[in-house]
């Protein structure tokens, strides 16, 4: 007996070893998406999880729209409104409702703002999942229930993904010994958690036709069914907590006046706030510049993102006070640093 | 739920903690269960028939073992191999036909059920008389799907007798476990996006691409089949059951007859037992004999699939195997005459029957003997495609490197195995910390320069198409 005991230790420690290899690789093998690429994603969710417990006010959530359209710095250095910008590169409506969960551990947020691109079809995967999109965002999302069930989600949508392989991400990343990153093997180097999820782009787009919705129309889009559904979670989520859910559109090629339509009636029958910003009217109104404030035909740059958040601030202004918080004063330094460096745009 | 699958590890844990807590003679119910639900995982809606074939061989069995006639025998096997010859008839006949008419491994148990019922026919052994026992005789889960045939007299009352926890087995198990998944994943699956594009696509190439095609093919092959059966080895000896060999180092062939004598070892002893044999082998004359080759490869291409390049296939080895025979005096004189060394022969004679193996590759592995007869016939031409290109034909440069550092250490461990050494043996006798360490470096390797993941079908076993 003693002798099958014996064997027994001696095979678990091999498990729990092999185990802790695995996790070992997983650390160099994993896509690391630090402050050198355009969008910093691993950044943004490690950073989230630094903040201080209770102190964001306002989550900005969606896909890269959101990330390079809403600048936390702004929002607190004008209107003293601590936020923290959640979104990461196609982050679809699953990803959003389980971080948004996720952050809710963490965080009593007053209103959540998110841009809604990714409820139509944007070509980019089936449903606009996107897998190496998901894994951006869920694999640095710490080991939860919240986790486990996006994760179950995922997979249950697309089965030929491996659950494992998102808890000891190497089997999902071993093929990428070929072509380690300077980071991969430098993972431990500090990474500034300034930007508190904000992308800070300075390079203007291209010239590129593009005109705010002018002509009405009756038309409608539909969204994604799957998106839908998660839009409804996610509104159902901010209900119960009671959050303020505030959908947005920043201004883009992908807009439609029959998108908006559909938004505009979804946030009617659910009594949010909803703002496309491609709207004439409002695109007016914040006097933004598509040559000017744009970084690329999708996305905006700093000075597009800081009209954006000051319109975001003037709603917010009047129901969330102002606080000070040293989270914001000491990365404000960085902010300006980065709007003053000269454009460079890579990802 | 494939043998490489995690739900396939976790139910192989579920099953061993189950085995070694119920008493001795309950032990194989687990093992019968592991069995329906791992079939019923993989071919859910072909386990009825799979069941259906298993309950009538049994009771087939019972009744040979009272009544020796040969026409009930005849009966009684033909019926058991219905779905079997089913499928070839209607496949030739180009009849489509229900996914649950091919059950899953049907090509192995088809052929372990007429085994077992010729075995009880000629008195060889005497018929199970519980159900239940014989179902897990014929669904034993480490080796449905891909084999090897077992035999009754060697396996059946390996699964009956509860075996109490053995140590040195198990360890033997787990190492063989590691062994079979570096077979998959370093050779097997690092060589398939190679060859299942060029012969997808086999009318782009031309020299040499081709001919490497098919030698990765057969190398995909071997390994692919040897990390099943080593996997099923492996498992079953966490059980204590030992599964036989399938084979033995073929690569060390001197001739087509010896190839297959060291490959698919119980196919071909199968044909040999229920096949050559009882059409007299060779001991009826040369004729007889040569003819009763070509009859056993006919039956053994037609067994790997349907398909006139199968048969092509069939025939071409049975060609090697008498031409080999019959010239073998004629080659022997002549490499005495020119004094060749002994090792210098051996490694000719290996090498070209390597060649021949891999010749043979070009109608096993082509869709349709036409595709097969193009290859053969590029191998002659010059166009385009040339080695420039190699790496961008499905495995990059990367992967060719792990590819050829894999099949290196894998022709070290069987140069060693083929001198009597066992590595398992080696390995044994070194210190724990020592054994560990080489456990956690192969570990660590076949999780990082394996070729499994999405985009890659390691789940599945090419033997386990047939």
């Amino acid at each position: 007996m003693n002798k099958h005991r014996l064997f027994l230790i001696r095979v678990s420690v091999v498990s729990v070893l092999c185990l802790l290899l695995s996790l070992g690789a997983s650390v160099i093998l994993e896509p690391k998406f630090y402050n050198d690429k355009a969008i910093a994603t691993t950044v943004t969710f490690r950073s989230f999880y630094a903040m201080q417990k209770d102190t964001v006010d306002v989550l900005f959530a969606g896909s890269s729209h959101a990330v390079c359209g809403y600048s936390p710095q702004y929002l607190y250095d004008h209107f003293g409104i601590r936020s923290f910008n959640l979104g990461s590169d196609e982050q679809n409506m699953i990803i959003t409702y389980y971080w948004l969960k996720e952050a809710l551990k963490y965080q009593k947020p007053s209103a959540v703002v998110l841009d809604t691109v990714i409820c139509f079809d944007l070509d980019i995967a089936e449903n606009n999942i996107n897998e190496p999109s998901v894994r951006k965002a869920i694999d640095p999302m710490r080991l939860s229930l919240n986790k486990i069930n996006a994760v179950n989600d995922f997979v249950r949508i697309n089965p030929a993904e491996s659950k494992l392989s998102y808890y000891i991400p190497a089997l999902r990343f071993h093929e990428r010994w070929k072509n380690l990153e300077y980071y991969d093997l430098h993972f431990f180097e500090k990474q500034s958690y300034d930007m508190k999820g904000y992308s800070l782009l300075t390079n203007k787009t291209e010239p590129f036709e593009y005109h705010p919705f002018t002509v009405e129309t009756d038309e409608q889009s539909t969204m994604v069914p799957l998106m839908k559904e998660y839009l409804n979670r996610i509104t159902e989520l901010c209900s119960d907590h009671g959050i303020k859910l505030i959908l947005v559109k920043t201004p883009c090629y992908q807009a439609s006046y029959a998108k908006y339509n559909t938004l505009r009636q979804y946030a009617d029958e659910n009594g949010l706030d909803y703002y496309d910003y491609n709207l004439k009217e409002l695109y007016d109104l914040i006097n933004f510049d598509f040559s000017e404030d744009m970084s690329d035909p999708g996305h905006a740059n700093v000075y597009g993102a800081e009209k954006l958040t000051e319109h975001i601030g003037q709603i917010l202004s009047g129901t969330i006070p102002a606080v000070e918080d040293s989270q914001w004063i000491l990365s404000r330094d960085y902010y300006c640093q980065k709007k003053e460096q000269k454009p460079q745009k890579d990802n | 739920m494939g043998y490489t699958d995690f739900s396939y590890c976790l139910l192989v844990l579920c099953a061993l903690a189950a085995y070694y807590i119920l008493p001795l003679n309950r032990r194989w119910t687990v093992l019968l269960t592991a069995g329906i639900v791992f079939y019923a995982f993989n071919d859910l809606k072909a386990l009825p028939l799979v069941l259906l074939t298993a309950v009538f061989s049994f009771f087939a069995g019972k009744l040979l073992g009272r009544n020796k006639s040969k026409v009930l025998y005849i009966c009684c096997a033909v019926i058991s191999a219905l779905p079997l010859l089913s499928k070839v008839i209607l496949s030739f006949a180009g009849i489509p036909f229900a996914g649950w008419l091919v059950p899953l491994g049907l090509s192995f148990y088809s052929l372990q059920i007429i085994s077992y019922l010729t075995d009880v026919y000629t008195g060889k052994i005497s018929p199970q008389e519980n159900c239940l026992k014989y179902i897990l005789f014929i669904t034993y889960f480490p080796q449905i799907i891909q084999g090897p045939i077992p035999r009754y007299e060697q396996l059946g009352h390996q699964l009956f007798e509860g075996h109490r926890f053995d140590e040195d087995k198990a360890v033997r198990g787990l190492q063989l476990i590691i062994w079979g998944y570096f077979l998959k994943l370093m050779i097997a699956e690092k060589a398939a996006p190679f060859v299942n594009r060029i012969f997808a696509d086999c009318y782009s190439y031309s020299g040499i691409i081709p001919l490497l095609a098919a030698a990765l093919f057969i190398i995909q092959l071997y390994a692919d089949f040897l990390s099943c059966v080593t996997l099923s080895q492996g498992v079953s000896l966490l059980f204590g059951i030992e599964v036989a060999d399938n084979f033995r180092r073929p690569v060390f062939a001197e001739s087509i007859s010896e190839f297959w004598r060291r490959w698919h070892l119980s196919l071909s002893h199968w044909l040999r037992d229920y096949v050559y044999f009882p059409l007299g082998g060779s001991r009826k004359g040369k004729l007889r004999k040569y003819l009763n080759i070509i009859v056993v490869f006919i039956i053994s291409g037609l067994w790997h699939g349907v398909g006139i390049n199968y048969l092509i296939w069939g025939l071409f080895h049975a060609f090697c195997q008498i031409a080999g025979e019959l010239t073998m005096p004629l080659r022997t004189g002549l490499c005495r005459a020119i004094r060749m060394p002994a090792l210098l022969r051996t490694y000719i004679r290996r090498f070209n029957t390597f060649l021949l193996v891999v010749f043979s590759m070009f109608f096993f592995r082509a869709y349709g003997t036409s595709a097969g007869l193009y290859m053969i016939r590029s191998l002659f031409m010059r166009t385009g495609s040339s080695l420039p290109d190699l790496f961008s034909l499905g495995i990059d440069r990367y992967d060719f490197a792990v590819l050829a550092a894999s099949l290196i250490f894998l022709l070290i461990i069987e140069t060693l195995q083929e001198k009597g050494i066992s590595v398992c043996g080696i390995i044994n006798k070194k210190p724990f910390a020592v054994r560990l360490g080489i456990y956690l470096a192969a570990f660590l390797v076949i999780l990082v320069f394996g070729t499994y993941g999405i985009g890659f079908d390691s789940g599945q076993f090419i033997y386990g198409m047939f």
